[in-house]
């Protein structure tokens, strides 16, 4: 479909605002999927390819309890919390006995759930597509002849409050000094008194409860399916892998980053189509990690003997 | 009265059989040292008695049964052990270290107090307090792996080849600091060591490990004097 574009200095000026303000809540949907993959990352050292099905799990759920008639601010306060206790479950059932495997079964184990959720999903609700009630209100501003709607301010407060909150709780609390030593040396972790298999199934669930909050943001957005997050969590990864892993503020950036480049792809190079949009953030993540192989807001260690 | 006491200790991994019963003891505010060549199954020791290996036989610390409990709860009951290899948290930084080291302690002021004392022991790791400890040298992660472990206020503190990869001037300092440790705060230490004169030096007795067993103990200025430890040990 052609799209009819005035060529005057201020429609053209318009337009590249309101697609960078499209592709920052989009970007925000994916640091915020980015966030709980760089959590489970920092607390078990394990990238949880599964976490997008869970996240999708967590969704449904949600909707369930709204058909139920429970309002959805509190449904999805609820499913944050089954979902933080799903994920501490299926750690301490599933990834527990190979922890200390080579990574390439922790890899396996993790795909392995991706499929395991991904079709109990589709199992319990179908494969149709639903609608979700979304708990931001239905409100556009306009500034100048751009809209920014009440979601794109919700979700930037979202992100901002969960990455200020993470960033508290790992720099500021015992028990983050505790969840990053375990992450950083799990046997002087115990020789030093820390309840290691404890942190690990407490950042698993944690991951699982902010997964959740992912959930929330996606469904609101688009409509439930249960392969709704196939592309957010390459998107997501895309974001936490050009942010450093390992960084809060870093997985913020890089969605941002991802989601601005993805919308300014639709926008300025449609002939991509929909398929080889992808291909944006893959190059992003080359050209970053050629750049900076530790990512913009990684840390390098310098391990010396 | 004995702190740490280890009754017929036999360990290992898988079929392989490290340790063949070896009992040793350590008094309130004593250094024992515990000599042996590489492979006799010194480090096993220490892991055994802070349980990262399995093992069977009698581990009490001030008369209570450790044995077979989990490592971080042995952690909690007040055995601290600097490992082999240093061990220390390489992305935390050093006062994150010596902070998580105060893990099983809830009196803030004390563990305050406690880093300033660190920092006064290694003014190296004040210097440093702000990097990661990833980025520090041999030494320094020594010391860190030290201080980390006295941040616990242990009952017993294990030393596992303090001075092992470290250059001859540093780990004279190193002993000196830990003779300092022992005499003014009074901590109970079991050190296991290659390098048998300096150790020997700050301690009040000594065992000898051979092959998993312990062939000769007393008196750590008798064992000194042993001519088969003068011979084997201190090379004479």
């Amino acid at each position: 479909m052609m799209v009819c574009v005035l060529h005057t200095w201020e429609t053209e000026m318009d337009y590249l605002l309101q697609q960078l303000l499209n592709g920052v809540t989009i970007g925000a949907v994916y640091a915020s999927l980015g966030l709980a993959l760089v959590l489970i990352y920092r607390t078990t050292n394990i990238a949880n390819f599964a976490q997008g099905e869970m996240a999708t799990f967590s969704a449904f759920l949600t909707w369930q309890l709204t058909q139920w008639g429970v309002p959805i601010v509190l449904s999805i306060l609820i499913v944050i919390v089954i979902s933080a206790i799903i994920g501490a479950v299926v750690y301490a059932i599933l990834v527990r006995p190979v922890q200390y495997k080579d990574e390439m079964t922790i890899i396996i184990v993790t795909l392995g759930l991706f499929l395991a959720f991904n079709s109990t999903t589709g199992a319990i609700w179908g494969y149709m597509q639903k609608t979700s009630p979304t708990p931001f209100p239905d409100v556009v501003w306009m500034m100048g002849n751009v809209r920014v709607s009440a979601e794109l301010v919700s979700f930037i407060l979202v992100l901002v409050a969960i990455s200020f909150g993470l960033f508290l709780l790992f720099q500021k609390t015992r028990l983050g000094n505790a969840l990053r030593a375990a992450a950083s040396n799990a046997q002087s972790a115990q020789l030093v008194g820390i309840p290691y298999t404890k942190m690990m199934i407490l950042g698993w669930g944690m991951a699982a409860g902010l997964g959740a909050v992912s959930g929330a943001l996606v469904s609101s957005r688009l409509s439930l399916d249960p392969n709704m997050m196939a592309d957010v969590i390459i998107y997501g990864f895309a974001s936490a892998v050009i942010g450093g892993m390992s960084s809060y503020v870093g997985v913020v950036v890089g969605g941002l980053i991802v989601g601005v480049s993805k919308s300014m792809t639709i926008a300025f190079l449609p002939a991509l189509g929909a398929d080889l949009q992808i291909m944006v953030p893959l190059v992003l993540i080359v050209a970053v990690l050629i750049v900076k192989p530790e990512g913009l807001f990684g840390k390098t260690v310098a391990a010396r003997v | 009265m004995k702190v740490l006491d280890v009754k017929n200790l036999e360990a290992g991994y898988g079929r392989i059989k490290v340790l063949h019963g070896i009992s040793l003891s350590v008094d309130e505010g004593a250094v024992s040292v515990l000599l042996g060549a590489n492979g006799a199954g010194k480090t096993t020791t220490l892991r055994a008695i802070s349980g990262l290996v399995k093992s069977k036989g009698n581990i009490l610390l001030d008369g209570k049964e450790m044995s077979g409990m989990r490592a971080d709860v042995i952690a909690r009951s007040g055995v601290a052990h600097a490992a082999e290899g240093r061990g220390t948290f390489t992305d935390l930084t050093v006062e994150e270290n010596l902070r998580v080291g105060a893990f099983r302690r809830t009196d803030k002021k004390e563990i305050a107090l406690d880093m300033e004392q660190m920092y006064e022991l290694f003014p190296r790791l004040l210097e440093r307090r702000h990097q990661k400890a990833g980025n520090l040298s041999g030494g320094e992660q020594q010391m860190l792996a030290v201080g980390r472990a006295l941040m616990l206020r242990p009952r017993v503190l294990l030393l596992d080849e303090p001075s092992l990869g470290l250059a001859p001037v540093i780990v004279n300092g190193l002993f000196a600091t830990l003779s300092r440790i022992n005499k003014e705060l009074g901590t109970t230490m079991l050190i296991v060591e290659q390098n048998a004169n300096l150790a020997l030096e700050i301690a009040t007795y000594a065992y000898v490990l051979e092959s998993g067993k312990i062939s000769l103990e007393g008196p750590a200025q008798e064992i000194a004097a042993h001519d088969g430890v003068r011979a084997a040990y201190l090379g004479d």
